[in-house]
């Protein structure tokens, strides 16, 4: 079953066109990367996936489902590149807060609490006001709160963006083990090549709002006769 | 509508609100300010009355008249013990400016002219000329009062002589009726005896709705301030995308900051209260009659216990929608500086109404300006405050409270509606775009 289906999505803003008929599918289970620079229209496209957006035109599905819905909320969970904190409570009380928002039994809310502490990995430091952490350490809870209720499909838009190398590549653990753990599907922006190729399986090169290629990352680099993703894109952007 | 989702996030917003000093100094410092500015005017004007009273006691007199009774009037005022008097030595030719002069050298606050003729005119009972001048050093806000006791003084004088030999009582002359003053409340149909107990109720009305404004106006800054707050730390955002409806974020919003200002309220009329009760001291302490402030006291006594409910639900109801305008102002800025710009204007909303309500008798708003000033939550518990304590609340009072009810949730409903990224973002964007082009409009004419 396709986990997204994107069909000849087009948006406005005003007289500005962001996306003009972009297309592509995820399979349920895959961690796909949508990849481009800033401004290709990678946080726009996502925005609509998980319903914040309405389309000018085209057509969106998530799990056979209209996005926005009560339902598939449930079902997806979404983190904003730039995603901030609640200044005054602590990273425990947030976590705890998404749990019982995701779960109606006493049981299954402490089981995810527990996989958002987990995933955390703050120790002491949760039961500190968010206002207290570090970047990384926000990015932490983020994560833990996108990959705690097991979601069905993750929509993670540049999660290691404005980290350091260390921060960065602790967050690309995290994504690696939990996605592959929890069996989720997710779907993760970067216009950081390195980062996409290391844990995606299939990417959509997307440029100017338009999608410029889109499959597994290593049938497409044999195909070009590119050794990464960057020279590939570069490559498809000349040839356009 | 799922009231444990509702509840969660209502615990979240409680927790990060009061623990949020943008939120909680604004109510701290409202509860602390008004104590210390009831303290300091309290002071300045005690500090203002006693120069007064010290100075009103130093008095020059000229006589022109010099003759016996005009003698004793000088002799009288000096044994009266209540001033000190220094005579004016200048010529009978000199102008007023002049007399002013030698006035001021002798640092005195009052100059008393006893105008010629002034026994005869008396004896044969033609009102003798005196003219008292006040001699203002500086402007305060008792300078006109250092001449009015001087007159009571000479009043006195003029009246006794005048009885002096006639086998009249002078204190029976000066108080001849047992005067027995009441007052009738028509719309309470009671009866007052203490005159001034009619002064508290009237200060009362004017005050108890200009207190429910200011509460009101904290609501609404405290609940823009809290959702500018969401659009600055970008937590809106993930917010949104979270299994909860708009509407359900909304009204735990709304919740949240409707328990918040609840405590905000009590800091609040706490301080409030404070500051009255030191500025209802002051005609004690200036004037030596306390029954204005044992008479404020009693002021439950005018207010009904049913109206008082009725005052406290539409309270209730004007704060819910402030909180309701103020969430609209913080969705709409991208941050608490825009907010802040925006309420301050909006804020003019609570004022200018209740201003209006506060100096305009009840029956001179008409049938419909009643109504409407009933049905809209902002001006309700001012109107219906003023209308408890100074005349009585109107029978369709129930009516009015569901009124002001809908109009709250229909602007919770109408906001929920607005809530969505796309339209917040494009409002935010066109908000900030135009404060940032008045902005640079002002700077470059000053």
């Amino acid at each position: 079953m396709l986990a997204v289906e994107v069909r000849e999505l087009v948006k406005d803003f005003g007289d500005f066109r962001a996306l003009r008929g972009v297309s592509f599918n995820v399979e349920e289970g895959e961690v796909f990367g949508l990849v481009g620079p800033n401004g290709a229209g990678k946080t726009t496209t996502f925005r609509i996936i998980v319903g914040l957006l309405p389309p000018t035109s085209g057509d969106v599905k998530v799990f056979g489902m209209r996005p926005g819905d009560i339902k598939v909320k449930k079902l997806v969970t979404y983190l904003p590149e730039d995603a901030g904190a609640y200044r005054n409570i602590t990273g425990y009380e947030y976590l705890d807060m998404v749990a019982r928002l995701y779960s109606s039994k006493g049981k299954e809310m402490e089981e995810t609490l527990e996989l958002g502490l987990k995933i955390a990995g703050l120790g002491d430091k949760i039961n500190e006001k968010m206002k207290n952490y570090s970047k990384g350490m926000k990015r932490r809870i983020q994560v833990a709160r996108a990959l705690m209720v097991k979601p069905k499909l993750a929509v993670l838009d540049e999660p290691s963006a404005g980290l350091d190398v260390i921060q960065a590549r602790e967050v690309r653990e995290l994504i690696k083990k939990y996605s592959n753990e929890l069996g989720a599907t997710v779907l993760l922006s970067s216009h950081n090549m390195h980062e996409v190729e290391e844990i995606c399986t299939r990417v959509a090169l997307l440029h100017k709002g338009v999608v410029l290629k889109e499959g597994v990352i290593r049938e497409l680099l044999r195909e070009y006769g590119s050794r990464n993703l960057e020279e590939l894109f570069i490559s498809l952007v000349r040839g356009e | 509508m799922n009231f444990s989702i509702v509840k969660t996030l209502v615990f979240k917003e409680v927790k990060d609100l009061l623990r949020d000093p943008r939120i909680i100094i604004p109510f701290i410092l409202s509860a602390a300010i008004m104590p210390v500015i009831g303290f300091m005017i309290f002071s300045a004007m005690q500090i203002a009355a006693r120069q007064v009273m010290v100075e009103a006691r130093t008095i020059a007199v000229l006589d022109l008249d010099r003759s016996a009774t005009s003698l004793e009037l000088v002799e009288w005022l000096s044994r009266s013990g209540a001033y000190t008097v220094k005579l004016l030595n200048v010529s009978l030719e000199a102008n007023y400016s002049l007399l002013v002069r030698e006035a001021f050298k002798l640092d005195v606050s009052t100059l008393v002219i006893i105008e010629r003729g002034f026994e005869k005119e008396l004896f044969s009972e033609s009102r003798p000329k005196v003219h008292i001048i006040s001699l203002v050093k500086e402007f305060g806000i008792f300078s006109a009062a250092s001449g009015v006791a001087i007159v009571g003084t000479l009043t006195d004088f003029a009246a006794r002589k005048l009885v002096e030999g006639r086998g009249l009582d002078y204190q029976l002359v000066r108080n001849p009726l047992r005067v027995e003053e009441t007052t009738y409340i028509a719309p309470k149909e009671i009866f007052l005896e203490d005159p001034s107990l009619l002064v508290a109720a009237s200060m009362a009305s004017l005050l108890i709705p200009l207190i429910l404004v200011s509460v009101a106006l904290v609501v609404m800054q405290m609940a823009a301030t809290s959702m500018a707050v969401e659009n600055e730390e970008r937590t809106l955002e993930t917010l949104l995308t979270l299994p909860v409806s708009n509407y359900e974020v909304l009204l735990s919003k709304l919740f949240g900051m409707f328990v918040v200002s609840m405590i905000g309220t009590v800091f609040e009329v706490a301080g409030m209260a404070v500051y009255f009760l030191l500025l209802m001291q002051l005609p004690t302490q200036l004037a030596q009659t306390p029954s204005q402030t044992s008479s404020a006291f009693q002021l439950p006594l005018f207010v009904n216990p049913s109206d008082l409910v009725y005052i406290t639900l539409s309270l209730l109801l004007a704060l819910f929608f402030a909180a309701a305008l103020g969430l609209v102002v913080g969705a709409l800025s991208r941050d608490v500086r825009i907010a802040n710009t925006i309420i301050g204007p909006l804020s003019m909303l609570f004022y200018l109404p209740s201003m209006f309500i506060v100096f305009v008798p009840s029956k001179a708003l008409g049938d419909l300006g009643t109504l409407l000033l009933y049905t809209m939550p902002v001006t309700q518990p001012v109107i219906a405050a003023k209308d408890a304590v100074g005349a009585r609340l109107p029978l369709e009072m129930p009516m009015y409270l569901i009124l002001s009810l809908v109009i709250s949730l229909l602007t919770v409903y109408a906001t929920s509606k607005l809530f969505s990224l796309e339209v917040l973002s494009s409002l935010q964007y066109k908000l900030s775009t135009f404060i940032h082009r008045r902005g640079r409009r002002s700077g470059e004419r000053g």
